[in-house]
């Protein structure tokens, strides 16, 4: 009984399944956190491309809730990390926490994949696995496995689109000897050649199996179609893996992983000094950069709008809609949370879910949403349906929103989900490690320094008009990508919904793409 | 393989204890302080037995004002009969259907419209096959349903008071029913979860069917993994019911109706049957008076029968492979006992030497040396109260095949019962399996259920604690022994996919 539970099918997807191996791993739980700053569901996709009117009851026996804030969630008051920086820029927070004998570091810097090379695609990515995974120091990539595994330690790494970095846990009593080893891993990487192998070997396995998973073809070509070949939607291939060599890996080290544009977190049963110790000892001496990172690069223009196909023998369709949508804080981000919340990404709380999933039975997942992204993020639809409802369900996703564009939702719907909000804020605070994080990945970000403090007013101030306003002026349907993954025999119903006046998809363009490792356009 | 914890919460003064003893154990191996650490753990868990035999377990851990709640309820895919399987899983789903007073604004009108419903029901073979007169009665019933049901409200209500992470799970023998709330709201809680137990209504059930059929589509008739899992389990298993999927056979779902699930709940959520279980921030004077109140309402029943069939012995290795158009793997199902058999913590030692980490030999001979796989692990399931499987999954590499994986494999597997764990081997498998299970109850919600599930399904939830301190104890020989007599062909399942060309 390894774990007292077996595997297990969840009403939802991607909650506590232990074999993670028979359900993939990607959860819409991450697209439905109640925290603002993790809340980016594109990171997610970002990830997979380059790497691989509510009426009450009267006779209620349950009271209807509060709809305002509760007291001991208001009076609730998290601790505030300690913060200090190094000469060289490094930014460092830390908050102890006794409870346990364990020390816990994450560092964060900013820079990643957007900011790297057009080719080979994925070398950012493959930088920053490999910084763990091919040595470190004066330990070879075995010696630093054996020395981990019998530390009970983690040390981990990787870079991403807009950011990257380490990460370590271990015993309070291992943290001068991990600690070391972590800074040797961020600084002073080896690359192993045959390391390099290995990792390259697994990434084109992963490349052969994009096609095994309906969803993650359909992210991959609505992404691609989103972005086309600019830094946000590049898709990595086989010859970008086989591309990749050990010089690249040691030039992107020297230009991403720098103290200046980053954030090192630390928390758990260690003292302060012992920290500031540590800290100045292994990265004092790690040298500034000159220049600062650049903006990140632009988005191209609008695709095209239109309806995609791949046809691919799936039992049921894959759907993914939208366009092109906004960067992070607009003026009228607190809107768009509510707006979110209202339309699709609060689960069972969204028009989305209750009407085709509850109502109608069409789908077991269906979820979107304004997902702001760095430059421009995209505004979409996911939906997974039999093939034979393919049609009602788009149809139906689409007749969401147009009520949303032409009727203010109900105060009483509003409120309902600024309750939401507020009452489930806490949960980003639940923990010390939690607090240090999210403050670090803020600050990172570029985040206003009182985004916390303002947050909750903000989401209160949101009222039915500004609500309507985000549907009416930050969606446009009839600009839509429209991608649909399934059997051929989906293919006839979007073509007649494509000539049916009543349709939203009338008139749509509607194509062919094929998908073997890659996306094709026929 | 290590992973750095996504999300840690603190663990309560008591674990800390067993932290620090653990960490003396592995220099100076000594037992007896985990011992005593362990139980300092049991001394800081309240439990209690209503009148009724409901059992409740509250544990205090210091956090932000918020705790997990759960309602754990010892029914799965194991009790289910042959043309049923599905009905428990279903019947989570409709547990968020709301109640008599939750979801409706009419329960007196809606409840003759449903026994109307479930007529029609009775005499279509499940709604699948409705005559012209039936399908006029059957959609006027659900016009006039519509106007009355208020879709997700029962789910709505927890999420405007703050709920996080609300959701179920159902397995091979629990049914798990979740969330995380700010403290403020937990009266509403008791209130909201009794009153599901006592007055859950079968709406909207024909509608859930129909997502639970697109679940089944999604998990497994896509996903080359979870297809193969559900066809390994129908031949490593002959008469158990764990050959069944949880999630029910397609034509076995097509044919459930709510009167069906409603007999079904009558015999398995009762009382007895049941363990509440809060983690975080608790007051248990306070908190147990309410949990008297509402969950005392439920009505006292006897203890549920269970007539699980035994499976047969295994008299030589099984396979069965599928082929649809994806890349290959393979799983090796090798049968074994399960806990409190005093075998149990050794294999899971064995396993963990055997493919848990980057030097593991079954990842350094796959993975790392010949690079034949993309991956290696290990699981044991598919349930826990019977006796169950070891099961090894790695995905192949391309160009190779899985009968080449399936050579190295067996080779590893030869030398290591030839040879047995090296000293270093048995130390790092027993920490590496301590520091998941503290990492695992760091979060409130998995302290929550497990020791929850470790009460109804072993009588006693200090199951889990003295799994772990058996784990400890684990010796050499212990290890040989047990590669020895579960490590071998005669009782294996190889599973495989095959690329259909």
């Amino acid at each position: 009984m390894r774990k007292v539970f077996g595997y297990s099918i969840a009403r939802l997807r991607g909650v506590s399944t232990s074999r993670t191996q028979w359900v993939s791993a990607r959860s819409i739980s991450e697209l439905l956190m109640r925290r603002p700053v993790c809340r980016v569901p594109l990171a997610l996709l970002a990830l997979l491309i380059v790497v691989g009117g509510c009426t009450r009851t009267k006779a209620v026996v349950v009271a209807p809730p509060p709809l305002t804030r509760a007291d001991e969630v208001s009076a609730f008051k998290p601790v505030k990390p300690e913060r200090w920086v190094l000469p060289n820029g490094l930014k460092v927070y830390f908050v102890q926490d006794k409870e346990l004998p364990l020390v816990r570091g994450q560092l964060f810097i900013r820079g990643g994949s957007l900011w790297g090379p057009a080719k080979p695609v994925g070398v950012v990515g493959a930088m920053g696995d490999l910084m763990r995974l091919g040595g470190a120091g004066a330990l070879s990539a075995d010696a630093l496995d054996r020395e981990l595994e019998k530390l009970a330690a983690g040390i981990g790494s990787s870079f991403g689109a807009e950011f990257g970095g380490t990460s370590f846990s271990c015993l309070v009593s291992d943290f001068e000897r991990v600690f070391e080893i972590f800074a040797d891993v961020t600084l002073r990487p080896r690359f192993e050649s045959d390391k390099i192998s290995l990792w390259k070997g697994q990434a084109l396995e992963g490349i052969r199996r994009r096609k095994d998973d309906p969803r993650t073809v359909t992210s991959i070509a609505f992404m691609s179609l989103m972005y086309k070949n600019s830094p946000y939607g590049r898709v990595v291939n086989d010859e970008d893996v086989t591309a990749i060599n050990r010089p690249q890996l040691f030039a992107l080290h020297d230009e991403f992983v720098r103290p200046d544009e980053a954030i090192l977190v630390v928390t758990g049963r260690v003292e302060r000094d012992a920290v500031q110790r540590a800290v100045e000892r292994r990265f004092g001496a790690w040298a500034a950069r000159g220049s600062a990172l650049p903006p990140a690069p632009p988005v191209g223009a609008d695709p095209k709008p239109g309806i995609f196909f791949v046809g691919l023998p799936f039992a049921q369709a894959s759907v993914q809609m939208g366009q092109l949508g906004l960067p992070r804080l607009t003026s009228d981000y607190p809107a768009i949370e509510v707006f979110n919340e209202i339309f699709g990404s609060s689960g069972f709380g969204s028009r989305l879910m209750n009407r085709v999933r509850t109502e109608l039975g069409l789908s077991y997942g269906v979820y979107g949403g304004i997902s702001p992204g760095v430059v421009r993020g995209v505004n979409y639809v996911f939906l997974q349906t039999k093939v034979e409802s393919v049609v009602p369900a788009i149809e139906e996703s689409f007749a969401v929103l147009k009520t949303l564009q032409q009727e203010p939702a109900p105060l009483s719907e509003i409120r309902e989900r600024q309750a939401a909000i507020e009452n489930s804020f806490v949960f980003n605070f639940d923990s010390v490690d939690d607090i240090a994080v999210r403050t670090a990945k803020l600050e990172l970000l570029r985040y206003p320094a009182d985004y916390d403090e303002t947050y909750l007013s903000k989401i209160q101030a949101v009222d039915p008009e500004m609500v309507r306003t985000v549907a009416l002026e930050r969606w446009d349907p009839r600009t839509f990508v429209v991608v649909v993954v399934g059997d051929e025999s989906a293919y006839s119903s979007l073509q007649k919904a494509t000539e049916n006046r009543e349709s939203p998809l009338y008139q749509f363009g509607l194509q062919k793409l094929s998908f073997d490792r890659t996306l094709v356009m026929q | 393989m290590k992973q750095f914890p996504g999300t840690s919460r603190r663990l309560g003064r008591v674990l800390l204890v067993l932290l620090v003893a653990f960490a003396a154990m592995s220099r100076v191996a000594r037992a007896d302080e985990s011992s005593s650490a362990l139980a300092d753990m049991a001394a800081k868990v309240h439990f209690y037995t209503l009148d009724n035999g409901l059992r409740v377990i509250l544990y205090n851990r210091g956090t932000a004002p918020v705790f997990a709640g759960a309602v754990v309820v010892r029914v799965g895919g194991s009790d289910e009969s042959v043309g049923q399987t599905g009905i428990s899983h279903l019947f989570e789903h409709m547990a968020f259907k709301g109640t008599r007073t939750v979801g409706t604004k009419n329960y007196a009108r809606e409840k003759e419209l449903l026994e109307r419903l479930e007529a029609i029901a009775a005499t279509s073979n499940a709604a699948q096959q409705l005559s012209e007169d039936q399908k006029r009665a059957w959609e006027e019933t659900h016009a006039e349903l519509r106007s009355i049901w208020i879709s997700d409200d029962f789910t709505r209500r927890y999420g405007q008071l703050g709920a996080v992470g609300q959701n179920a799970t159902t397995d091979k023998e629990f049914t798990k029913y979740f969330v995380n709330l700010p403290r403020s709201a937990f009266e509403f809680w008791c209130k909201m979860e009794a009153d599901r137990l006592l007055n859950p209504v079968m709406r909207q059930f024909y509608q859930e069917r129909d997502v639970v059929l697109e679940e089944r589509r999604m998990r497994f008739e896509d996903d080359p993994g979870g297809r193969l899992y559900e066809l390994l389990l129908g031949v490593a298993y002959q008469r158990h019911p764990y050959r069944a999927p949880v999630i029910g056979y397609e034509q076995d779902l097509k044919g459930l109706t709510a009167t069906q699930l409603d007999t079904f709940r009558k015999r398995y959520y009762v009382p007895r049957n049941m363990v509440v279980s809060i983690v975080g921030r608790v007051e248990p004077e306070e908190d147990m008076k309410l949990i008297r109140r509402y969950f005392g309402a439920l009505p006292a029943a006897p203890d549920v029968e269970r007539r699980v069939l035994q499976e047969s012995p295994q008299e030589g290795e099984r396979r069965v492979s599928i082929k649809m158009t994806a890349s290959p793997q393979i799983v090796i199902a090798y049968r074994k006992v399960n806990y409190p058999d005093p075998d149990d913590a050794p294999v899971s030692v064995m396993a963990e030497i055997l493919s848990g980490g980057r030097i593991s030999p079954l990842y350094t001979e796959l993975v790392k040396r010949r690079q034949l796989t993309a991956d290696i692990s290990h699981e044991e399931g598919p349930g826990v109260a019977y006796p169950n499987l070891l099961m090894f999954s790695a995905t192949v590499k391309s160009p190779h095949t899985t009968e080449e994986v399936l050579e190295a494999f067996d080779a590893v597997i030869a030398g290591f019962r030839r040879s047995g764990p090296t000293p270093e081997q048995l130390e790092i498998a027993k920490r590496s399996i301590g520091m998941d299970y503290l990492r695992h109850l760091q979060s409130s919600q998995s302290l929550a259920l497990d020791f929850a599930s470790s009460e109804l399904v072993y009588g006693s939830w200090k199951a889990s604690i003295k799994w772990y301190d058996e784990v400890m104890k684990v010796t050499h020989e212990d290890v040989r022994r047990v590669a020895e007599k579960y490590l071998v062909p005669e009782s294996r399942t190889i599973g495989t996919v095959e690329r259909a060309s």
